[in-house]
């Protein structure tokens, strides 16, 4: 048994309700998207799960390019729908192929994951790169920034996550990811995703994110400055992938030392940029 | 208070007794599906695999209150008067079975992918095996088992 102090479950099928139940329930009641993470954890502090599995929010849509995904929605679901594969020469798909086997992503869902913060999460550093977009209900619809949900500040008690939309790219835009395991179903010893936008002139915006260094992805300032304005030469994406192995924090745990994971972040970046940028040549060319 | 859940199990509608932090494999077991193994507990070697709802899981990672009126087939269901499942049969014939353990996850992981990819290659056969570790064979058998099974149920379609 794993939630061995579980004493309350049910499974809503409204949001109104969903909401009601958890804050009725109090501190030790959690929201739960599939539970594979959570059933795993095994905390005693759960006594309490609303289950949102009856809310018809396992969904994906292709609204204008940009796609709308249902927080149920199972990684299966998702990387087998058209429009994630149609989605900047299928990015997410490739994100999404590498995250453990089959038999966890055919219940594993999206929104879970995002929610669950874990630091080792594939899909947190892509979909921030991607610049997604989130909606939340607690009652009210709020939407906003991916970004949102990872700020010091951010709070979700009481909040659903519902819906997240990758928006639509403008043309010259490619993104890749990369992750560094010890076998083809571990979590991520690091992992990377960047995002780079081009112009005639050059490299106009870039959005690179390193995760697992063990703690949760972030945004590399220094990696994405170092891109914007240059033609995103050898030279230029050699210069990011040194700023952004000075600027990554990194640290040690059972999978690799601080100084390894460094050199990670090095290659890492460096791997992303160049496929993002191959994609862009291919598409261009 | 115990809750009672509704399972389909191999087509058999069933009421079960559950305990509110119980996973599926749990269940299931005591449910008398011995077929689905408990290995490690925490989602990595898919000895539990069953299908829910037709998709192969790791029952140790669904809480079984979560699983209420959902369907699961296990292994125990395979077995049609006597004669193994196509793909049972062809794990003997390759001799994809040795201690036997992680035997019945692999079963579940070819029968998934077979339903929605009746013809795959090689590297889609080793994907869909991602979650299904063996500590005896080296996956070679089981992968030709997996194809063989898919040759013979073309040529059954084809007939």
């Amino acid at each position: 048994m794993q939630l061995t102090h579980l004493r309350s479950y049910a499974r809503p099928i409204d949001l109104e309700s969903a909401v009601e139940l958890l804050s009725e329930g109090g501190r030790g009641t959690r929201l739960m998207a599939a539970g594979t993470d959570l059933v795993l954890s095994g905390s005693d502090e759960i006594t309490g799960l609303v289950d949102l599995g009856g809310l018809n929010l396992a969904y994906v849509e292709e609204r204008d390019g940009a796609v709308a995904i249902g927080a149920m929605t199972t990684f299966t679901e998702l990387l087998e729908h058209p429009a994630a594969t149609g989605y900047l020469d299928g990015v997410v798909v490739e994100m999404l192929r590498r995250v453990g086997s089959p038999l966890l992503r055919n219940v594993a869902t999206v929104g879970g994951n995002l929610v669950r913060k874990q630091p080792w999460s594939d899909v947190i550093p892509l979909f921030r790169a991607l610049g997604a977009s989130v909606t939340l209900f607690d009652g009210d619809v709020r939407s906003g920034p991916i970004d949102d949900l990872y700020a010091e500040a951010a709070h979700l008690t009481g909040a659903i996550l519902t819906e997240i939309v990758l928006p639509s790219q403008p043309v010259g835009t490619a993104a890749a990811f990369w992750k560094f395991t010890r076998s083809a179903v571990d979590i991520a010893t690091l992992n990377c995703a960047a995002l780079i936008q081009t112009e005639e002139s050059g490299c106009i915006r870039a959005r690179v994110f390193v995760g697992a260094t063990p703690r949760l992805a972030a945004a590399v300032p220094s990696a994405e400055a170092a891109l914007v304005g240059t033609d995103l030469s050898a030279a230029a994406i050699a210069t990011a992938a040194r700023a952004a192995a000075d600027e990554v924090p990194t640290g040690d745990d059972l999978r690799a030392t601080a100084a390894y994971r460094t050199r990670l972040v090095s290659v890492g970046v460096t791997r992303c940029l160049e496929d993002a940028k191959r994609r862009l040549e291919g598409v261009t060319s | 208070m115990k809750p009672t859940i509704a399972l389909t199990i191999n087509g058999i509608q069933r009421s079960v007794e559950t305990e509110l932090g119980e996973t599926l494999l749990e269940v299931l077991r005591r449910e008398g599906m011995k077929s689905v193994k408990l290995g490690c507990d925490t989602g990595d070697c898919g000895a539990c695999a069953v299908l829910l709802d037709g998709s192969a899981v790791n029952s140790c990672m669904v809480l079984a209150v979560a699983a209420d009126g959902k369907d699961v087939d296990t292994v125990e269901g395979l077995e049609h008067d006597g004669h193994l499942h196509p793909m049972q049969q062809a794990m003997v014939d390759a001799g994809a079975v040795q201690c036997g353990f992680c035997t019945p996850g692999i079963l579940v992981s070819g029968i998934d992918l077979l339903s929605h990819n009746p013809d795959p290659t090689e590297d889609e056969v080793k994907e869909a095996l991602g979650g299904n570790l063996c500590r005896c064979t080296g996956y070679v058998k089981q992968v030709d088992a997996i194809l063989a099974t898919a040759r013979l149920q073309a040529g059954e379609t084809d007939a």
